[in-house]
């Protein structure tokens, strides 16, 4: 596996940054693997059955929320489309994990592990950040543990998936050649509530 | 402002959704060499006032196409399906 390089560069700078006070903790995420797994259009079900009994888990019904068992993270981004992630050193890569699964007359599997940032953001002032950019309802009531939506901020597509465990969690999944601009849009929102920015884990 | 509820993702602003014109227009067969029906199915449009049935992509989402009713008039819109689940024989 050739080694994953941050997408953020010198905008990436830990430590505190903006007013007093840390309204928000952000950081990125180096340590994850990503793969789409996409069926055609006549083979829905059988990837679905094949995917979920490979992971040992239920897969996500809609669009709406995560699944989550374990360290894997699953996203239906559209129908019939799953996102995975998990850290890796799990074992093999997802890639090749489930190249064998999912045979080339049931769908098609693509390592996209390079091709997204993660970011997350934590804190009292977490939610009041996105709402300056994602047009969506946010409210715990609306937007509960492991709701996820894919929303553009500016044009440029994200994937914002809140976290379970936490009030006010969230990992953000970016395109790689749009993530440094994003990042500069959340870091400058993030000021004005103080924000620590944390070393990005590996 | 148009709040239009994808069946996939649920219910979204309409700037994340990219028009796709009449959904009830039906294209000649490719094979069909008939100037006048090529013209009728590429620029004459019934623009009617009220309930409209019409496409629409959720670019910003899913990416999935739908087909939604909604009035011009009022933009009320009465119903959202998925394109391919019609096209499939409304799976």
């Amino acid at each position: 596996m050739s080694e994953i390089r941050s997408a953020l560069g010198a905008a990436y700078a830990p430590g505190h940054h903006g007013v007093a006070g840390t309204g928000v903790t952000l950081r990125e995420r180096l340590d994850l693997d990503l793969v789409q797994v996409a069926a055609f259009a006549q083979t829905r079900e059988p990837l679905t059955a094949a995917l979920s009994h490979e992971l040992g888990m239920l897969l996500p019904a809609d669009g709406r929320t995560a699944s989550l068992q374990g360290d894997v993270t699953v996203y239906q981004i559209a129908p019939g489309r799953y996102l995975i992630s998990r850290p890796w050193g799990v074992g093999a890569t997802l890639f090749d994990e489930l190249t064998p699964v999912i045979g080339p007359d049931v769908g098609a599997v693509t390592d996209l592990s390079h091709a997204r940032s993660f970011i997350e953001l934590r804190g009292e002032a977490a939610r009041e950040v996105l709402a300056r950019g994602f047009a969506l309802d946010l409210d715990p009531l609306v937007f509960g543990e492991n709701a996820f939506a894919q929303t553009p901020v500016h044009h440029i597509s994200t994937l914002l998936h809140r976290l379970p465990g936490e009030p006010s969690a969230f990992r953000i999944l970016v395109l790689r050649t749009f993530a440094r601009s994003f990042w500069e849009w959340l870091f400058e929102t993030s000021e004005a509530f103080g924000c620590e920015v944390l070393e990005a884990q590996r | 402002m148009l709040r239009i509820t994808c069946p996939h993702c649920g219910e979204r602003d309409h700037a994340e959704f990219a028009y796709g014109g009449d959904a009830t227009i039906k294209y000649p067969s490719l094979d069909n060499a008939d100037q006048e029906a090529w013209f009728q199915a590429v620029f004459i449009r019934k623009n009617p006032r009220g309930k409209h049935s019409e496409l629409w992509q959720h670019v910003g989402g899913c990416r999935e196409w739908l087909v939604v009713e909604r009035d011009t008039l009022t933009h009320e819109i009465f119903s959202v399906t998925s394109a391919r689940v019609l096209a499939e024989g409304g799976q």
